[in-house]
């Protein structure tokens, strides 16, 4: 067997450059978890800023620095893209972590290191620059040489992978905690030296991993390569007898499409988190075709599923123009399908249900105003930092919400939208009681208005003063609570820091 | 209208006050208040300050505290008469000592026992009423509220109203009146203040963060909601509490009431039991005379006419039975065969000696009685005890619990204030710096005083003319120090430099007392168990009037006796310290001469060290020079080059005035310690001892402005009168003004002399033990471990290793059959200490503590182990410590390498946990061969098991290196010529930064041959800071300076010395 490995050091930066070329020879760093709280990975011009610093912490030490949140779909689409491109060098590859491919090296028609240079050209070519690559006779010694020779191309001969290994650092292995300082105390510190040991008298004292660890230091890593799963696309497609320019004979068909393309899907034990319809014209103004897009919230082969969205996603253009013939493409997606649900009822298909209503939402409406509404009454007494807002990716978002002890039960809230003016609510009440006594009772205006300072004999209770973050983003305000003209109850501040009156909310 | 603060938190409020108590009295006498009361949080900690800065300001300074009662809710309580402040005394007392640690509370059943001469306010939003209104219960508002009524009487219980612009304001006030409505109760006024002006919110919230373990950005909520928590004038409150002004006045006319103020505690002198038909007094002076008997022998007439002088004062003074206490303590320590010695002025007391206390002869040295004690002086004396530290100076302090009971002892508290690195450390969090962030910033700072910090970090000494520096400095500090974060640091550490932090406890202090103590004062547990502690420090104890008695441990006395038992074991030699008291050995005073003073008391500093050779100690009055010379106040007073230069007879012997031959005579015209002062006064212008005692004082540490104008012109005229010249009068006062501020007792240096006569003395005729009692008595002294066994082997001692079988628990001398040979090219190769060795013992093993001693013990009486596999059964250690063991080579009595045995430790290790069939199966397995470990991997498992290595010496794997860059060794430097420029290399041991040292840093550092020292300059400190500060092992290219018998390098360049794996595990002493 013989198995090439590509090593990308700075892979989760490199993502979040290729999505902002600008931000190339900048200092910059990549946060990741729930409130992007903890830096993952930093560029090299980054100086002083390391893996597990706050943001704050990391601006402490590099002034200039960029944060840039974690995109882990690009890092998947990356690694998709790169395990695409990587096929054209050999049949048989797979992803390892972010940032680390192996592909099968055996027979290769042009040679090991001409396979060797195009997968360092396919890095680079990506938008990788710095990556190594190697092939040698397993997993492990490929992955070795790849990691010991940081930049370029290396290749370990064939059956001389011991001899390879045998000088190289033992923390090349993947130890349990605390094994490498036993293993320096008794002086075996290069694989050779673990390799070298009997199996039994190891395992007597550092467990069955230690078996293990011999194994791979001896270059005997017998975990096979498993080939990628194949993606092919699912394609239904209708043509009509003629030009059609209504929407329920489109619709038809699209039902027809879909139920073909689930079908495959199903049957190929697949699922797909978006597809597209295309729509062909030949009769002007508007020849040609059109795609359109339709992303899912959540992996789906359900074509009562796909088809309610694709129909929402027609349904919301104005104008299709007359359609010759209509084509469904489902891509499956490399997460594998979920057991399906037997029964309706049951946890998963509400799940789905809620996917599905989700996806219409977004559908219908913009993204990024589709939220839970998490009450932080003890983040902050400002009214507006009392709530927070969270965009909803996937109903798992809403799943993990609901169990939040602090969160109570989720607020879907709607934000006023620009499109109708229309503000939609989903009627649930939150369980934490606010600490303001006015906050039960507020509809807040967002962002705060800026109104004509009131009249000095206005009614008026206050002023209430709150001053906060004095650290970072001062707030200073008197806060009163106003009775208007028309006898509506407000919520105005007088900002401090620049003298003048907001109305922040009216009181229900 | 009038108004008087009633609620008002200091920053003894411990992480939650911004204002110090003497701010917040300073600010209400500006805003014209009638009164202002201190209630901090469940202590009175700062009630002492407090009170004396309300006296000094002339405003009424109201005593009272916050309660936190059983339901979680606050309470503030007034003393409005002693008994009230003893109930609240008492109150806390009780919440502290019945409850877990830092979580005070009290029942409202104590609070209805001892509610008497007190004044209670319904208290803040946490407040039982305001509390049950926030909930809507009215009735239940209404319950409590006469629950605590019932408790206090009527006109004693007061519904509190807080105004601070917050929503929820104007509901609870409304609410509270209608409570104290429906109850007939008094409403009062108050601002729940928490600092002084606005400004100080930002520390407050600071150090809320700090209390909460929170950063700011994440306290939310938990923070106040706005900065209106500051102390207003009487027109504010007004202004407030338009609705309320009845509100208002009624705070003036409470603080009337409150009449009691914290100041001198009177008789509070505690009895000490005696037999019957005995005074105080007669029964001191029987014991007096038995001790004159068995100490002077003969009884001179000076020494009658001096106890006689001494006893009357006493007498007078009433003092008798303090002086019974502090006999009878030292009476129990002696029963007991612990070392214990009066330290300070004490020993200026011929009674003191007389009694035992002290070993010094006052009368035979001349020393000044009136230093200690006199008539004119309104403090109590201070006797000092010092004891060996540990278990013995533990059962001392049960010894007086025991004695007068816990309700009349206790020990005192000490408060721990924050100063720069501390405060660098939690301002930093609390702003959100990581942890690495704020421990690099706290490590690169050298001075103490937070406020120091931007000056240090951001400011021109480390930021001007230091190119190189600064660009490694910067990255490895990883922060902006220009930056807004940092500037934010700074201003916040700035305020909070001096801030209580939280209590800890005093090293000795304790106050023992006539009324019950926990009436006196609040009573909390200290950490250690079957320890109560008092809430105040020692210098509120003394300003109060209570008798304090400092038993403190001193690690050299510890060593000294471990020394004496160690040497009596292996020996059969007794050793009495009254055998020594000639102080008449030559070879010591050659030892002192010499500078070879690693390990001995008081003398062994880089300072001690560079000016013994040129003092030339020959007589014990000139080791108790040495003691007090080298000192910041002879120092700065620039009295120690004129001492050596008329001592070594390069400067003729003059005195300011021939009056004062007498005084100075002893120490050459100069002045050196504080009697000296005081009897220049005396001679010079005719002043009575105990006035001498009070310019000292005046002139000493707190001095006071007033008393100096007075006392200055008394000295004047004085002088005149005695024929001195104006001139020559006022040349007299500012030299001694100039010394006053920091002079030392003779009285105590002579004390401190006979412990370094006696260390040296151990040092030059039983090294192995003085060396393994030492090592056992750490941490002590200037110098490591490591430090110490280097210097062992310079003297010839053999040191051996660990060993499972040969050591035992401690370091111990052992006797060996070969007379040791010194190590070849060293410095000072000592006289051979015939055939005795030293032993590591095992508790200098990694993982090894006192727990173990009992099991080492026990199984060392069991007999020596058979084999590994015997040890690790009978032990049961952990593995992480069989591994230290076994890397140190302490199984090499089996016959195991080193390596060996850490790979049979791995398997051995679970063995006492498994049943007991897998404990008797014998595993049969193939022989493992292990690389053998090389000379530096020894060393380095060495320091890094050990902390330091009997073989070897890290630089010793650089010298060959080193011997290519023309790097010399220490044991060269004798030979070389002076002013020689050079390069020598070490391992820095101590790193010494004095303040009276204008910047220079003395380095020592030490090779495989010896010592170096090194004396950077400010610049060069400036340029280098980094190497020459954290660096561990160094290259010095510097200037050969030799001088009557002491060699330094001064520095002019430094490079790191890589010292491999070694470097991880060296580790110097620093004292900057």
């Amino acid at each position: 067997m013989r198995v090439a490995c590509l090593v990308i050091p700075q892979f989760i930066v490199d993502v979040c450059l290729r999505a902002k070329p600008s931000l190339r020879g900048r200092p910059t760093a990549v946060a990741e978890g729930a409130s992007r709280r903890t830096i993952a990975c930093a560029s090299a011009a980054a100086l002083g800023v390391s893996a597990g610093m706050t943001p704050k912490q990391a601006r402490a030490a590099c002034p200039g620095l960029t944060i840039v949140a974690r995109n882990e779909l690009a890092e998947r689409e990356a690694t998709s893209e790169l395990l695409d491109a990587l096929e054209a060098c050999s049949p048989i590859v797979t992803g390892a972590a972010p940032g680390s491919c192996h592909f099968d090296a055996a027979h290769l028609p042009a040679g090991e290191n001409a396979a060797l240079g195009s997968a360092l050209a396919i890095a680079g070519a990506l938008g990788f620059s710095e990556a190594a690559a190697a092939i040698a006779d397993d997993k492990f010694t490929a992955r070795c040489a790849a990691v010991t020779a940081k930049s370029g191309a290396s290749v370990v001969p064939s059956g001389a992978s011991a001899a390879f290994l045998s000088g190289l650092p033992a923390a090349l292995l993947p130890l349990a905690p605390g094994d490498l300082e036993r293993f320096d105390l008794l002086g075996l510190r290069t694989l050779g030296h673990i390799a070298a040991l009997p199996a039994g008298p190891l395992a007597a004292r550092f467990g069955e991993r230690a078996r293990a660890y011999a194994r791979l230091a001896r270059g005997e890593d017998d975990e096979p390569l498993l080939p990628r799963h194949a993606q092919a696309i699912h394609e239904s497609r209708f043509a009509f007898d003629g030009s059609i320019d209504r929407l329920e004979a489109l619709l038809f068909a699209l039902r027809g499409c879909v139920g073909t393309v689930a079908n495959r899907l199903a049957g190929c034990a697949q699922a797909c988190d978006r597809v597209e319809i295309a729509l062909e014209r030949s009769q002007p103004p508007a020849d040609g075709c059109l795609s359109i897009p339709v992303g899912f919230t959540e992996p789906t082969a359900s074509a009562e599923t796909i088809f309610q969205l694709c129909r929402i996603a027609l349904e919301s253009r104005e104008a299709l123009g007359s359609v010759d013939a209509i084509a469904v493409r489902a891509v499956p997606c490399s997460q594998p399908l979920p057991q399906l649900a037997l029964f309706d009822g049951s946890r998963a298909s509400r799940r789905a249900a809620l996917a599905a209503t989700l996806a219409r939402l977004k559908t219908a409406l913009q993204r990024e105003r589709i939220v839970t509404i998490q009450s932080t009454p003890s983040r902050s007494r400002l009214p507006e930092r009392m709530q927070r807002s969270i965009p909803i990716e996937s109903p798992r978002d809403v799943d993990d919400c609901a169990h939040e002890p602090t969160c109570g039960q989720p607020v879907i809230d709607l934000r006023s939208n620009h499109c109708t003016g229309r503000r939609v609510e989903l009627p649930t009440t939150p369980t934490v009681k606010p600490r303001q006594a006015w906050a039960p009772a507020l509809r807040l205006v967002d962002p705060p208005s800026r109104i004509d300072p009131p009249a000095a004999r206005a009614a008026c209770a206050g002023p209430f003063r709150l001053s906060e973050s004095w650290w970072e983003r001062p707030v200073e305000r008197d806060y009163y609570q106003l009775v208007d003209a028309a006898g509506a109850v407000l919520l105005v501040y007088q900002d401090k820091r620049d003298d003048c009156w907001y109305v922040q909310g009216v009181f229900d | 209208m009038t108004y008087a603060e009633l609620h008002c938190h200091s920053n003894f409020t411990l992480l939650e006050g911004g204002s110090h108590p003497e701010e917040l009295v300073e600010r209400a006498k500006e805003l014209g208040l009638s009164g202002i009361a201190i209630t901090d949080r469940d202590a009175l900690y700062g009630a002492v300050r407090f009170s004396q800065a309300g006296r000094e300001a002339g405003i009424a300074a109201l005593i009272g505290a916050e309660l936190t009662l059983e339901d979680d809710t606050h309470l503030v309580l007034l003393a409005e008469a002693r008994q009230g402040y003893a109930n609240l005394a008492r109150l806390i007392s009780r919440a502290r000592l019945d409850n877990p640690r830092g979580e005070p509370h009290t029942t409202y059943d104590a609070l209805a026992q001892h509610a008497k001469g007190l004044i209670a306010l319904s208290g803040c939003e946490r407040g039982a009423v305001p509390r049950a209104l926030a909930r809507g219960d009215f009735r239940g508002a209404c319950e409590v509220a006469g629950r605590l009524r019932d408790a206090f009487g009527w006109g004693n219980f007061w519904i509190e109203l807080q105004r601070h612009l917050v929503p929820e304001d104007g509901p609870r006030i409304r609410a509270l009146s209608a409570v104290a409505d429906a109850l007939e109760l008094g409403l009062v006024a108050t601002g729940g203040v928490h600092y002084a002006v606005p400004e100080h919110r930002e520390a407050s919230d600071v150090l809320s963060c700090i209390r909460l373990k929170s950063m700011l950005d994440d306290a939310g909520t938990r923070l106040r909601p706005n900065g209106e928590f500051f102390l207003r004038s009487a027109h504010e409150m007004a202004q407030l509490f338009r609705e309320h002004p009845r509100a208002v006045a009624a705070s003036a006319s409470i603080a009337e009431r409150c009449a009691f103020r914290l100041g001198r505690l009177e008789n509070e002198f505690p009895d000490f039991p005696l037999p019957p038909g005995e005074t105080h007094f007669s029964y001191l002076y029987a014991r007096v005379q038995e001790g004159v008997r068995r100490r002077y022998q003969p009884v001179t007439p000076e020494v009658s006419a001096q106890i006689a002088h001494e006893l009357a004062i006493i007498e007078k003074l009433d003092l008798a039975g303090y002086f019974l206490i502090v006999w009878d303590i030292v009476r129990f320590a002696n029963e007991r065969n612990i070392l214990v010695q009066g330290r300070g002025s004490a020993a200026n007391s011929a009674v003191c000696y007389a009694l035992g206390i002290t070993s010094v002869d006052p009368v035979g040295l001349k020393l000044l009685f009136e230093r200690f004690l006199s008539e004119e002086r309104d403090e109590p004396p201070d006797i000092d005890l010092d004891c060996p530290s540990g278990d013995q100076r533990e059962q001392i302090i049960q010894y007086v619990y025991e004695r007068y009971g816990r309700d009349h002892a206790g020990m005192v508290a000490e408060v721990i204030t924050y100063r720069a690195r501390m405060a660098v450390r939690d301002v930093g969090k609390a702003i959100g710096l990581s942890l690495d962030q704020v421990d690099v910033l706290a490590k690169a700072l050298d001075s103490s005083s937070a406020g120091g910090v931007e000056e240090e970090l951001a400011g021109q000494t480390l930021r001007a003319d230091i190119d190189g520096a600064v660009a490694s400095l910067l990255p490895a500090l990883a922060v902006d120090l220009t930056g807004d974060t940092a500037r934010r640091l700074y201003e916040l550490c700035a305020r909070i430099d001096g801030f209580p932090r939280h209590l800890g406890q005093h090293s000795g202090g304790m106050v023992v007392t006539r009324s019950p103590l926990i009436e006196v004062a609040p009573l909390e547990p200290a950490a250690m168990e079957n320890r109560t502690i008092l809430g105040w420090d020692k210098d509120d104890c003394a300003s109060l009037g209570l008798i304090k008695i400092d038993i403190l441990g001193l690690g050299m006395l510890d060593c000294i006796e471990r020394s004496f038992a160690e040497i009596e074991r292996v020996r059969g030699v007794k050793i009495d310290v009254t055998d020594l008291r000639a102080c008449d050995d030559p070879r010591i005073y050659d030892l002192l001469c010499a500078a070879d003073t690693v390990g001995l008391f008081q003398v062994e500093s880089r300072a001690q060290m560079a000016s013994l050779p040129r003092l030339r100690p020959r007589r014990f009055y000139d080791i108790v020079v040495q003691v007090a010379i080298i000192r910041p106040g002879p120092i700065q007073g620039d009295m120690v080059h004129p001492y050596i230069r008329r001592r070594n007879g390069l400067e003729p012997v003059t005195y300011p005035h021939l009056k004062l031959v007498g005084a100075l005579e002893r120490t050459l015209g100069v002045p050196l310690f504080q009697e000296q002062g005081m009897r220049m006064a005396i001679e010079a212008a005719g002043f009575t001892p105990g006035q001498a005692d009070e310019l000292r004082r005046a002139m000493g540490h707190k001095r006071s402005r007033d008393k100096m104008a007075r006392l200055h012109g008394r000295l004047m005229d004085g002088m005149e009168q005695n024929g001195i010249e104006r001139s020559i009068a006022q040349r007299l006062f500012g030299m001694l003004s100039a010394f006053a501020d920091y002079g030392f007792p003779e009285s105590h240096a002579a004390s401190f002399a006979l412990i370094v006569y006696v260390s040296a003395f151990l040092k030059v005729h039983h090294a192995p033990e003085f060396y393994a009692s030492l090592l056992n008595a750490q941490p002590m002294g200037f110098y490591s471990p490591a430090t110490l066994i280097g210097d062992a082997r310079r003297h010839g001692v053999t040191v051996l290793p660990p060993d499972v079988n040969a050591s035992r628990y401690e370091c111990t001398a052992e006797p060996v059959g070969e007379p040791p040979q010194a190590v070849p090219g060293t410095v000072s190769a000592g006289p051979a200490t015939g055939d005795i060795a030293l032993r590591i013992g095992l508790n200098q093993v990694r993982g090894i503590g006192e727990k173990h001693k009992t099991l080492f013990d026990a199984q060392k009486e069991r007999g020596p182990y058979a084999d590994i596999r015997d040890f690790v059964l009978r032990t049961a250690l952990s593995k992480d410590i069989l591994e230290s063991l076994a890397a140190v080579g302490a199984f090499e009595c089996f016959g195991l390498s080193r390596r060996q045995a850490v790979w049979d430790v791995q398997r051995l290790a679970p063995l006492p946990r498994a049943g007991a069939l897998e404990r008797a199966m014998a595993v049969h397995e193939p022989q493992v061969r292990l690389p053998a470990m090389e000379p530096i991997e020894e060393a380095a498992a060495d320091y890094w098991g050990l902390g330091l290595s009997t073989r070897y010496q890290a630089v010793q794997f650089c010298r060959e290196r080193l011997d290519k860059l023309r790097v010399y060794r220490a044991v060269d430097l004798p030979r070389l010529p002076n002013r020689l420029v050079l390069k020598v290399a070490g391992v820095v041991t101590t790193r010494q930064r004095p303040g009276t040292a204008k910047g220079f840093v003395f380095t020592t550092m030490e090779d495989e041959t010896g010592i170096i020292n090194v004396i950077i300059r400010p610049d060069v400190y400036r340029r280098y800071r980094h190497t020459a500060r954290d660096v561990p092992a160094v290259i010095v290219e510097g200037l050969l300076q030799k001088e009557a018998g002491t060699l330094n390098v001064l520095a002019r360049r430094f490079w790191k010395l890589e010292v491999a794996d070694l470097a991880e595990n060296l580790s110097s002493r620093n004292f900057h």
